[in-house]
């Protein structure tokens, strides 16, 4: 059947006799008040109840890692203070039992006062305005305190790790406070800025560069963490210096700057500053004459098995591989550089290093080489030795620029000065070209500083003071380095004539290899379809090209300073 | 609410904004993926970030609090909907504002959560979030198709509420109709029993009475007096079936009865119609029945949230 039509009218006739419909609850609007009541008390009494319900795991956003695994089932440990109880929390129940037991908040100002001598008039006015007690004013005192620096997570953390607090001094700072008017002082601020917490079971990642780069990129940021504390050093270098600071190294030292603002870092490769030594004021102080130059042309004679003179001839790896050991004497120079002062007898040498013994020496040439030759030839008849003696102190005699004249005071002394200034032949004549084969003894200043002596020895040596340390905030080592060249970092030792160059990589040709990874460079295979070997040049020119060699600033950094640092502070301020 | 051409703008600030809060949550957290960059404003990137993770950055807690912010507003739909003097913009616009403002809040959600669902408290939460995200997306898509469904399939549709009075005043109807019915076929008074005889063997002859009589005992009255769901069960709960009885009771009454069982027709249709009505009512406004109720659940646990990470960090 069709729809019949129907009129408004009509079908409004239907309701005439329940128009207060809208008044009596229909079941859907009935379930829906229900439905929403019981989502309000539910979720409102889910939360005030959690107090008897609840665990605390609720709130755990992850699994605590191994280092606080003994913590994992005490949130109040670390969560100083932190409540989830919301009844707690709004201190309702308190205020439950304060209305039942008739504790209505009030206030003595006099007792306030004599209480709390630490805050001022108004503070206590203000205070008694608004009803606090002495206790609580105390306590929120404490508490604008606790919230001014460390939060009380971070303090949680320094119950157990309170030697961390300090980022600045480092170990390398705190050694060079006798030589720095200055020192950094930056707090650590908050530990889990970079320590993150519950995302495993595993041990804590250590934070990457990215977390240093959130306050070393951004110079307000260093701005206002950086502070500056004086130290007071007694001497400290206004021009660049190798000192001894008391531990057996001499340590590369530059003046440093009052005040001087941080750089803004971004990573190694972008923003690190450049190594002190690399300053253009920058010169090594070391009182030595070394041409590396003269050293690498071709009229050097082969070193042993009839190899050219090499780096590693003069520069060793000390113990453990990570520093080179000073170049000594007797071990690297003395070959070709000898000082045999009587040319017919080879191995009879001036003594190195000490002028009194030199002048010892000469003046008791005659007795020295008596007693080298029986040395030589213990079964020799005396009266043939000493006609060697003879025979070989007239040779000296009738040799150089300048004759001994015979054996008195005065030829020891013009041996002295030979041994000390000119040599044999003199200085000039080996500039000159003498030829390397010819018999002689170096003088001593040809390498060394020779300055007038005092009344005991007529000549002084200035000690060399090589620096055996030229940078002191990171740990570098050649361990990891001995895969590559000399020349691959230290290729400003070409041409290099001087002693007071620097010779030392540039921190832009470290970012080369230490730089993050360039993956626009990454090349698989080398020339010839191979992939280059570990440790081998190819791979140097590799990493050179492409970067990924450790970049992380906690690679050569340490971020907290150590326990030495608080105790320093500590004795400071108690100064 | 349809979503018409004046959602137009809305989407494009939704989209826009989407983007927007996209690039900052990258320039502060994966500035290596973007192609260009972006300097924060000093208070949404402050560094060091005092905690490591992305809902307690600045830049974090802002999408928080401006996704429990547009919770607050989106709650306060229903108080507007109570106060529909208020001047404060029509509810039209609310229910615009309320739709694509909580559609951001995905976005926002997201960013702040650092796209982890972290401990069981903010897993609860991101539960109640998609659940109550769901079963608005659902309620939208309902309200998009289902008001021309019922436009087409409710000829005469009537108020929700008044449903059950009307099925009460059908089923009134039928039953009177049945009393006269049966009045015709009861025996004459005593006084004028030959009369009354004569009638009687008139009606006797004429069965329609007691057909129709039994349709109404046997079919109609228990349909419309019967519950919607037993009601679907019935013959005449279906449009197909419904015609064919009453095409066969016709065939077998007596054209008298021909307005009679129309009028029938007419309220078993109504009664069919009204229970459509009624089920498509359920459909179109059920899904209320947990996106309210479960978006107070939600603002209450979201407060919770944010009191005790407050409190903890």
């Amino acid at each position: 059947m069709a729809d019949q039509p129907r009129t408004q009218k009509q079908i409004a006739q239907k309701y005439k006799d329940n128009l207060d419909y809208y008044r009596r609850g229909h079941f859907l609007r009935r379930l829906k008040l229900a439905l929403f009541l019981l989502a309000v008390f539910g979720s409102i009494g889910a939360v005030f109840g959690f107090r008897f319900w609840g665990n605390k795991q609720f709130f755990n956003t992850g699994p605590i890692s191994q280092n606080h695994a003994r913590f994992a089932n005490d949130c109040a440990a670390c969560h100083d203070g932190a409540e989830t109880d919301l009844t707690r929390a709004l201190k309702l129940d308190q205020a439950v039992t304060d209305l039942k037991e008739g504790n209505l908040p009030s206030v003595d100002l006099e007792k306030l006062k004599a209480a709390s001598k630490n805050f001022s008039a108004a503070e206590l006015a203000a205070a008694a305005q608004r009803n606090l007690s002495p206790d609580r004013l105390s306590a929120l005192q404490q508490a604008v305190i606790k919230k001014s620096s460390l939060a009380g997570m971070d303090r949680a953390c320094l119950k157990c790790h309170n030697s961390f607090q300090l980022h600045q001094p480092q170990m390398e700072a705190l050694k060079l406070r006798g030589v720095h008017p200055e020192m950094p002082l930056v707090h650590s601020d908050r530990c889990s800025t970079c320590h993150r917490e519950h995302v495993g079971h595993g041990l804590m990642a250590v934070p990457g560069s990215e977390s240093c780069a959130t306050c070393h990129a951004d110079l307000q940021e260093l701005a206002r963490t950086r502070n500056v504390i004086k130290v007071g050093s007694p001497s400290p270098p206004v021009r660049p210096e190798n000192r001894d600071l008391g531990d057996g190294l001499i340590r590369f030292l530059m003046p440093q700057e009052a005040n001087a603002q941080p750089a803004v870092i971004r990573s190694y490769a972008d923003g690190h500053p450049p190594f002190r030594y690399e300053e253009p004021t920058a010169r090594d102080p070391a009182v030595i004459k070394y041409n590396h130059l003269r050293h690498e042309q071709k009229d050097i004679p082969a070193v042993r098995d009839g190899r050219k003179l090499a780096c590693a001839d003069c520069h060793q790896l000390g113990k453990g591989g990570a520093f080179y050991e000073p170049v000594k004497y007797q071990q690297h120079c003395a070959t070709c550089h000898a000082l045999n002062v009587v040319p017919e007898l080879p191995g009879f040498t001036i003594p190195h290093a000490d002028p009194a013994a030199v002048v010892v020496f000469t003046n008791t040439l005659n007795s020295k080489i008596l007693a080298f030759l029986i040395d030589q030839d213990p079964s020799a008849k005396l009266e043939d030795l000493v006609a060697k003696v003879k025979t070989t102190v007239g040779n000296m005699v009738s040799r150089g620029d300048r004759p001994l004249s015979g054996f008195g005071e005065r030829a020891g002394n013009e041996l002295q000065r030979r041994i000390f200034y000119t040599g044999d032949p003199t200085v000039d004549g080996r500039i000159s070209g003498s030829g390397m084969d010819q018999p002689k003894f170096t003088a001593c200043v040809g390498c060394h500083e020779v300055t007038k002596g005092d009344g005991t020895v007529p000549y002084k040596i200035t000690k060399t003071n090589i620096a055996d340390r030229w940078i002191h905030h990171g740990p570098f080592t050649h361990q990891p380095h001995t895969h590559m060249l000399c020349i691959d970092c230290h290729h400003k030792e070409i041409g290099s004539r001087n002693t007071a160059d620097i010779l030392l990589p540039s921190q832009a040709s470290c970012a080369q290899c230490h730089s993050p990874l360039r993956k626009d460079k990454v090349l698989e295979v080398v020339a010839g379809g191979i992939a280059p070997k570990p440790r081998t040049p190819e791979m140097v020119e590799k990493q050179k090209r492409e970067g990924g060699v450790k970049w992380e600033c906690q690679n050569c950094h340490q971020f907290h300073a150590p326990p030495e640092a608080i105790q320093m502070l500590e004795s400071a301020s108690a100064k | 609410m349809k979503i018409d051409r004046n959602h137009v703008p809305w989407a494009i600030f939704v989209s826009g904004a989407t983007l927007i809060l996209g690039a900052f949550f990258c320039a502060e957290f994966f500035p290596q993926y973007l192609p260009f960059q972006i300097d924060l404003p000093k208070f949404l990137s402050h560094a060091p970030r005092e905690r490591n993770s992305y809902g307690a950055s600045p830049l974090g807690l802002f999408y928080g609090a401006l996704a429990l912010a547009i919770f607050l507003f989106a709650s306060a739909l229903g108080v507007r909907k109570k106060k529909r003097l208020w001047r404060i913009g029509n509810v039209q616009l609310w229910l615009r504002a309320h739709i694509w403002l909580t559609i951001l809040t995905i976005p926002l959600v997201l960013f702040h959560s650092g796209f982890h669902l972290g401990g069981p408290q903010t897993t609860t939460l991101m539960v109640l979030y998609t659940i109550v995200m769901v079963s608005g997306f659902f309620g939208i898509a309902l309200q998009n198709f289902m008001p021309k469904m019922m436009k087409e399939r409710l000829a005469r549709e009537v108020v929700y509420e008044q449903i059950p009075h009307i099925r009460g005043l059908i089923a009134e109807s039928a039953n009177a109709l049945r009393m006269t019915l049966l009045a015709t076929i009861a025996p004459p008074a005593p006084k004028d029993a030959a009369a009354g005889a004569a009638v009687a063997i008139a009606v006797e002859k004429d069965t329609s009475v007691s057909v129709v009589l039994e349709f109404l005992d046997e079919e109609c009255l228990p349909y419309l007096e019967a519950s919607r769901r037993a009601a679907t069960r019935m013959r005449l709960g279906n449009h197909r079936t419904s015609d064919d009885v009453f095409r066969l009771l016709r065939l077998n009454a007596s054209d008298d009865f021909r307005g009679k069982i129309d009028e029938l027709q007419g309220w078993c249709d109504d009664r069919r119609l009204m229970d459509l009505q009624t089920r498509m009512h359920h459909w179109l406004h059920g899904w209320l029945l947990i996106h309210v109720p479960v978006s107070f659940a939600l603002l209450v646990f979201t407060f919770w949230h944010a009191y005790i990470t407050w409190v903890h960090l």
